[in-house]
């Protein structure tokens, strides 16, 4: 599958979508389409490293042998939607990562069965990432997509009770072993007891671990071609072009009109304050607006929540991971795991270390950090401005520096921001449910 | 003259810390490296897998010792992506120096910070050349390689610097 045709095709023909829903700021005001153009070639070369035309093509994922066959995708947007992936019938991926919020949920802390230490981050663009949750303790989406749903308080569902519902609903068992072969028979209720897994609450581990382990397998092989096919799925879902795009596309075609009809003079300024004084470009780089790492910004804990290590208990989970990509589940070669085996483990530079989100629609994925510790891009922006030269965080050190931005440099940083936002770059089928008639309760 | 300012930026970066002396498990980069380190031709990878393309870049060690050559397999040097390079030791005369120990790390000194990853010198590939895995930029600017080298019952550092577009 190649994603760079089809995001080309997707973008072009964005404006004839009619996407409710998508809140995108109004172009330039009248008074306000003087632009100061004056960049340097460097920071030209910056702007376009920025722009969306400059994202690759999506790579294979070697440890995911269905990851790019649409029947494989298919199956996993019919799985993401149904609500019968949980304990109580009632949640979804749909619930958390929610289409018509950019695949985020508007809360700080997700809210599935109950609630979660952590924010759900947006769906779009997440394939491009090498590390999954905030602290990257899974490194494939498919591995990442089966964490929720044997998790209590998110889907609360076992790995025993996922793999009956492929098998007892008609449309999954044959989606399921066109792609993947023979479902096993899991009918004996004693050999397989309804709800038994690892997770989750004592009973269902006890269960879990009285079955032999040759059912074990079983069981859990279905388990992962979920989330393969979850994935396969969530490999569709891109951010789609912004006005910051739009200028820099009119920038290099020096189209001075163009570039102010694409953003205000105040937006501009802020750009400039992105990639220069303020610093963000640092971590906020490359076309997703993210260096796929991990770093400690000494982010406040978010109250009632405990001590969190980060990425420095995070890459310890990966490495230890029964779904990481060395593991027996995983369709990849030993070759095709770098990014594991060559993991940094560092106490130093991962303690207290978070991973860097997307900015793209970060104007409209309210609240933030990995707890949603900050209602608002101006209490980011603050955070990021009072740093000092202590690097004082609640665990490890700040990696932040001072940057001493004025109040009127502070608006014109948001302003930019706003220029992010964009309708994703997704086909409107592919952004709900496909079978609400039948299968799924939604 | 340069190179020891850029070594004393590059010992910071790799030791310096406000927080206690981490345990093993936890070494910082160039500790962490030992794993990597190559004692003996370990020729796990063949010489025709390697597909350098990347500009070579040399560099003579601090004390006079050695010369280092480096290329990425990749060009230009890729951004977020865990790639390798390959590595070739010879003494400032040119002669081969193919039983070294290898040890690699590096960062940015301008940002105070190392790789995203843990590189490895994972392969002694003969006739003096190193594999080095796990090579991952994650901005664009000015990056460095750190190398210490011990060879002929002597140590020596290197430090090569390059731009990553």
């Amino acid at each position: 599958m190649k994603i760079s045709p089809l995001y080309h095709l997707l973008a072009g023909s964005l404006a004839l979508l009619a996407l409710s829903g998508f809140a995108v700021k109004a172009t330039a005001t009248e008074t306000d389409k003087r632009v100061d153009s004056a960049w340097s070639d460097a920071e030209i070369s910056m702007l376009r490293s920025l722009s969306l035309h400059s994202l690759t093509p999506l790579q294979a994922d070697p440890s995911n042998a269905v990851a790019d066959d649409p029947r494989a995708a298919a199956l996993g947007q019919k799985l993401f939607f149904d609500t019968r992936l949980s304990a109580n019938g009632e949640v979804s991926c749909a619930s958390c990562h929610q289409p018509d919020r950019y695949f985020t949920d508007g809360l700080g802390q997700a809210q599935g069965i109950a609630t979660t230490p952590r924010g759900a981050p947006t769906l779009l663009g997440a394939s491009h990432s090498a590390w999954y949750f905030w602290d990257g303790r899974r490194d494939s989406q498919w591995a990442q997509a089966l964490g929720p749903l044997e998790s209590g308080p998110e889907h609360g569902g076992t790995r025993v009770e996922f793999a009956r519902l492929i098998i007892e609903d008609p449309g999954y068992h044959a989606e399921y072993e066109a792609l993947f072969g023979a479902l096993p028979d899991l009918s004996d209720i004693n050999r397989f007891p309804k709800r038994a897994g690892p997770s989750s609450d004592r009973k269902t581990i006890d269960a879990w671990h009285a079955m032999s382990e040759d059912d074990r397998q079983l069981v859990t092989r279905v388990f992962v071609n979920i989330g393969k096919s979850l994935a396969a799925y969530e490999r569709l879902l891109m951010p789609g072009p912004g006005r910051f795009d739009a200028y820099v596309e009119a920038l290099q075609e020096k189209n001075e009109a163009a570039m102010a009809e694409a953003m205000t003079r105040n937006e501009v300024a802020g750009l400039k304050l992105f990639i220069g004084k303020a610093m963000c470009i640092r971590c906020h780089n490359g076309p997703l607006f993210t260096d796929q790492g991990f770093h400690n910004i000494g982010v406040p804990f978010a109250e009632g929540l405990h001590l969190d290590w980060g990425r420095y208990q995070g890459v310890q989970k990966a490495l230890k991971d029964e779904f990481n990509c060395l593991s027996d589940y995983s369709d990849a070669g030993h070759k095709d795991c770098a990014e594991l085996r060559f993991a940094k483990t560092m106490k130093d530079e991962t303690i207290g270390a978070f991973k860097a989100p997307t900015l793209r629609n970060v104007a409209e994925t309210a609240p933030y950090m990995h707890s949603g510790q900050f209602a608002d891009l101006d209490a980011v922006l603050d955070h990021y401005n009072k740093a000092t030269t202590s690097r004082k965080a609640p665990i490890g050190h700040s990696d932040l520096v001072p940057i001493n931005l004025a109040t009127e440099e502070l608006v014109q940083l948001k302003a930019f921001l706003h220029t992010l936002s964009g309708p994703p770059a997704v086909a409107p089928e592919l952004l709900r449910a496909p079978s609400v008639e039948k299968d799924s309760r939604r | 003259m340069r190179n020891t300012i850029l070594l004393a930026i590059g010992l910071c970066l790799g030791s310096c810390s406000d927080e206690k002396p981490v345990s093993a498990g936890d070494a910082p980069a160039a500790v962490a490296s030992k794993q990597g380190v190559v004692q003996e031709k370990t020729n796990t990878q063949n010489a025709a897998d390697i597909t350098a393309s990347g500009p070579s870049m040399t560099e003579v060690s601090k004390n006079g010792l050695f010369q280092v050559t480096i290329q990425s397999d990749e060009a230009p040097l890729p951004l977020n992506r865990i790639h390798s390079w390959t590595a070739r030791i010879t003494t400032p005369e040119g002669r081969i120096v193919d039983d070294a120990i290898l040890m690699v790390y590096g960062g940015m000194p301008e940002h105070k910070h190392g790789f995203p990853s843990k590189p490895e010198v994972t392969a002694n590939l003969g006739d003096g050349r190193y594999r080095i895995e796990g090579v991952k930029f994650n901005m664009p600017g000015r990056w460095e390689m750190w190398f210490n080298v011990r060879a002929m019952d002597q140590d020596d550092k290197v430090i090569i610097s390059f731009d990553v577009p």
